[in-house]
């Protein structure tokens, strides 16, 4: 395996005094898709929650462990620059309904102040759009409110703002949950450019076998908060040696 | 068979007919002052809005100056004072729901609402009127404000905590800090909903006579003495002159009452014009 962009040591959550993640030991590889698969329920969304520390904003929250991205403990840095190294997209689309598609893109960057000039900005928040393949679709209408969007659209808009901030890595939590299947294959075809074209580390949370098989190199199996499997795709897809990771590949769960 | 569609169309003629009775007495309002007030203010043109009213003897009314400069000065400096000070409790008492000091503002304010505005208006008068010896137009500002700020506050808190999760989520995602957060998306998510509180704290603000009485008095002589003098208001003026016998200042009151109205509407149109609903 290639170097670890995040790492876990008996990784716990408990919410309200139940157990979400059970002591999760895990190395993602930086610059590949890495698909987190599960049933509902087996803690996915909570893992990617934890790996900015957006899990912080629920009250009742005990986190245990270690979670090193890029060699550093994030529990020791500032929270805020925690979040700033993760982009992250939504299981619904949730561009911000008071902002142009152009802000929405635009504050990412701003906030994180990665545009020095307007000119840089626009450049970024192009070079977003393009990134996410939105571009050609809302070039010219940059101003219009984000409703005037279809879901898929609004998807890509989300991950262009993510992509605004410049992360280092990119958290997806079922973003085609809710999509149609055109939207679902550019946003697909988007995050494999990303890996391609950027070297961008992705962490793409599904509950669709075909998809992690899709667009992953490597698979991560979650079942009831614990690694129940882990490794290039290839391998699992063709033979997993899980019972439950065979089960789920099969659709029987 | 056909009874149902019969027992439905009986219960659709009840709906409507109790509808039409719970909203009549609201066009009867509008409608009467509107009979007894526009005719005054026509008659009388502009010279209505800029005279003070006059003698009693006279043959014409005079105009309703002092009313109008003394309610819009007190309704903006209440608003300039509740405003503020309901919308960070509000904003407070989201982002700590469980704070010991957000339950005693939820109490305090909800038992504020309750609060005949009598006695707020006697609370200034002792805390204020009393050691200072005299009316101001101040002492009514404050009055009015504290009957703002339970209205400004439960609407903004009301639309505050409406604003979707996933919103703020994103928010916290992409590296904001809670000021930020608040600033850039919970309070302009939820502008429509501060601003319909606003207005109908400020109408309630504009209509209220009792908290007044012994706080801005009353001044009918002059049109705006300062904000250390005592002032007259809208309903105020209302208040008092119906009361009389002269016929002059009577036709003033029902003017005053019509202005009034137009406030109302004018306020509540410009509020739907400026603040621009937030689609999800």
């Amino acid at each position: 395996m290639v170097s670890p962009a995040v790492e876990t040591r008996e990784l716990r959550v408990r919410i309200s005094g139940r157990d979400i993640l059970k002591g999760v030991n895990l190395r993602v590889p930086e610059g590949a898709i890495t698909a987190i698969m599960g049933p509902s329920g087996s803690g996915k969304t909570t893992f990617l929650k934890v790996l900015n520390r957006l899990i912080e904003l629920i009250d009742g929250v005990e986190v245990s462990g270690e979670v090193r991205v890029f060699g550093s403990n994030i529990f020791d840095m500032d929270v805020y620059t925690v979040r700033r190294m993760f982009g992250m997209v939504f299981q619904n689309p949730n561009p911000f309904p008071h902002m142009s598609i152009y802000d929405n893109v635009a504050i990412g960057a701003r906030i994180n102040r990665v545009a020095r000039s307007r000119e840089e900005l626009d450049r970024i928040v192009r070079w977003a759009l393009e990134k996410a393949m939105l571009w050609d679709e809302v070039k010219n209408r940059l101003r219009d409110p984000p409703w005037r969007l279809s879901g898929g659209q609004q998807q890509r808009l989300c991950l262009a703002r993510a992509l605004a901030m410049k992360p280092r890595i990119l958290l997806l939590d079922e973003p085609t949950a809710n999509i149609d299947p055109v939207n679902t294959a550019k946003l697909e075809e988007a995050l494999r450019a990303l890996r391609r074209d950027e070297g961008m580390t992705i962490l793409l949370v599904t509950h669709m076998p075909h998809q992690a098989v899709r667009v992953s190199d490597y698979i991560v199996m979650f079942y009831d908060g614990m690694v129940v499997e882990e490794g290039p795709t290839s391998e699992i897809a063709l033979n997993p040696a899980n019972e439950i990771t065979r089960r789920f590949l099969r659709g029987e769960m | 068979m056909d009874d149902r569609f019969l027992v439905d169309r009986v219960f659709t003629v009840i709906v409507v007919v109790i509808a039409i009775i719970a909203i009549l007495p609201i066009f009867h309002i509008i409608a009467y002052i509107t009979w007894r007030g526009l005719p005054i203010v026509i008659d009388n043109g502009l010279s209505f809005f800029t005279d003070v009213p006059a003698a009693v003897v006279a043959e014409k009314p005079g105009g309703i100056a002092p009313a109008l400069a003394g309610t819009a000065f007190m309704t903006i400096t209440a608003t300039l004072i509740a405003v503020p000070l309901a919308t960070l409790a509000a904003i407070f008492s989201v982002e700590y729901p469980n704070h010991v000091l957000t339950k005693a503002v939820r109490v305090t304010s909800r038992s504020l609402l309750e609060v005949a505005t009598i006695l707020i208006g006697m609370l200034i008068f002792v805390l204020l009127v009393l050691p200072t010896g005299r009316f101001t137009a101040l002492a009514g500002s404050l009055a009015l404000a504290i009957v703002m700020i339970p209205y400004v506050y439960t609407y903004a808190e009301l639309a505050l905590i409406s604003v979707p999760k996933t919103y703020i989520e994103a928010a916290y995602a992409l590296g904001m800090k809670r000021a930020q957060v608040i600033f850039y998306v919970t309070v302009r998510v939820a502008r429509r909903g501060l601003a319909r509180g606003i207005a109908i704290a400020v109408t309630k603000a504009m209509g209220e006579t009792a908290p007044l009485l012994f706080t801005a008095f009353g001044a009918r002589s002059v049109i705006f003495g300062g904000p250390f003098e005592p002032a007259d208001a809208l309903p105020l003026m209302v208040f008092q002159f119906i009361q009389t016998g002269y016929d002059n200042w009577r036709a003033l009151a029902w003017g005053g009452a019509f202005t009034l109205l137009v406030l109302y509407l004018l306020l509540f149109i410009i509020a739907r014009i400026l603040v621009k609903e937030v689609r999800y």
